[in-house]
């Protein structure tokens, strides 16, 4: 059954009693949770998620809860716990979403390492995907989010995970965060997008996530034919320029979270991903325009092959 | 300080590099220390030169020939400034010859 489809009180009984189990991509999280607002919320945003059945092995047995002590009454937090360990300083507790995305990506940076890990948004179109490394600030994620609005299937959005062996890029669809500005750019550009609450005051400033949906990559050979260093500019002209491949190679390598920690698997399997795809650098200030170059770039492919 | 044609340059562990050749300059990740280099077309050329123990001024020589330029002092002097970049990052090293 699906998360989405689950009556309220059932997810709410399976949280409460540690056996919220679901995948994320190719990881199993198992949760324990005694905040309703917050698996209500998980459950919007991840409607098309399986929820898996008992007994099943987790890679990640993870807690969003309300602490013990006092902070319970007066002005009241949410903890994130992996393996019983908390990791973070608490959030508020109606920050206990954000809070669980973040703590989920910690756990997947610091181990998943059976996997390169790029710090970069990927989508695809049937079996090809566009790698999209950035920096914050760049204006991926919101690219990101138009695309997958628009026919894109999404891969991920902070997590560009390859496989070392085959140089193919593994699903990790997950909620897109949008930050401050972004979140009405992607309002208007996308009217049937699902988008959370927003989070005032987190971290990161204003936060509101999109919701996936549907709109996943489920291939298991899905190849990268294009990488993309995109760049958001306000009021400029879009551009597309190619980069040398040693150039794309390197700025991949930097943009890792894991490539010195895996050393020549990763040298490896990165030459093999630059190799097979065209490396460009994207300028864009208009998204509809950006958009309309992908799928450009997709049906050159296409009636190219 | 040793003079140019005292030293031996060589390839402290040529198994640990891994090349790649992107056309325009390689990559070579070092297994001995994890670190990935990004070197252009001539130091790359050069570094494949090193077989074995080897003299500057043959080296010299060896590229002269392979870019079609003359051997003057100036290469040379060019030459013995890649090695000494090389060196910094633990590419190459000398000895006494």
């Amino acid at each position: 059954m699906k998360i989405g489809e689950l009556y309220p009180h059932q997810r709410y009984d399976l949280a409460a009693n540690n056996a919220f189990l679901f995948n994320a991509g190719p990881f199993a999280i198992r949760l324990h949770s005694d905040i309703p607002d917050f698996v209500d919320l998980l459950s919007r945003m991840y409607p098309a998620v399986e929820q898996l059945e008992l007994p099943a092995i987790a890679d990640f047995h993870v807690a969003v809860q309300r602490p013990t002590n006092l902070r319970r009454w007066c002005r009241p937090q949410a903890i994130f716990k992996i393996d019983g360990q908390v990791p973070f300083e608490p959030y508020p507790l109606d920050q206990a979403f954000p809070l669980f995305e973040w703590g989920l990506n910690f756990c997947i940076a610091t181990r998943a390492h059976q996997y390169c890990m790029l710090h970069a948004a990927v989508v695809a179109r049937g079996d090809t995907a566009v790698i999209m490394p950035a920096m914050p600030g760049s204006g991926k994620s919101t690219l990101c989010a138009a695309l997958i609005h628009r026919g894109w299937d999404l891969l991920s959005d902070e997590f560009g995970l390859v496989d070392p062996e085959s140089a193919t890029l593994v699903p990790l669809p997950r909620a897109i965060p949008l930050k401050n500005e972004s979140i009405d750019v992607i309002r208007a550009f996308a009217s049937d997008a699902t988008i959370g609450p927003r989070f005032e005051g987190t971290r990161k400033g204003t936060v509101a996530h999109v919701s996936p949906g549907r709109r996943v990559a489920a291939g298991s050979n899905i190849r990268a034919c294009w990488i993309i260093f995109p760049k958001y500019l306000s009021g400029s002209s879009m551009a597309l320029d190619p980069v040398p491949k040693s150039q794309a190679f390197l700025r991949l390598a930097n943009n890792s979270f894991n490539y010195h920690l895996l050393g020549e698997t990763s040298y490896r399997a990165l030459i093999r991903l630059v190799t097979g795809a065209d490396s460009y650098s994207f300028k864009y200030s208009d998204l509809d325009e950006a958009v309309d170059l992908f799928d450009r770039l997709h049906q050159g492919r296409e009636g190219s092959t | 300080m040793l003079s140019a044609s005292m030293t031996l340059w060589y390839i402290p562990a040529s198994d640990s590099l891994v090349w790649h050749d992107w056309d325009s300059d390689f990559t070579i990740f070092d297994r001995s220390t994890g670190q990935t280099h990004l070197i252009n077309l001539l130091p790359g050329e050069l570094l494949k030169k090193i077989s074995g123990p080897s003299r500057s001024e043959q080296l010299a020589q060896d590229l002269a020939s392979l870019c079609q330029v003359g051997n003057t002092p100036d290469w040379h002097q060019k030459i013995l400034g890649i090695l000494a970049e090389l060196k910094a990052i633990g590419l190459v090293q000398e000895m006494t010859a």
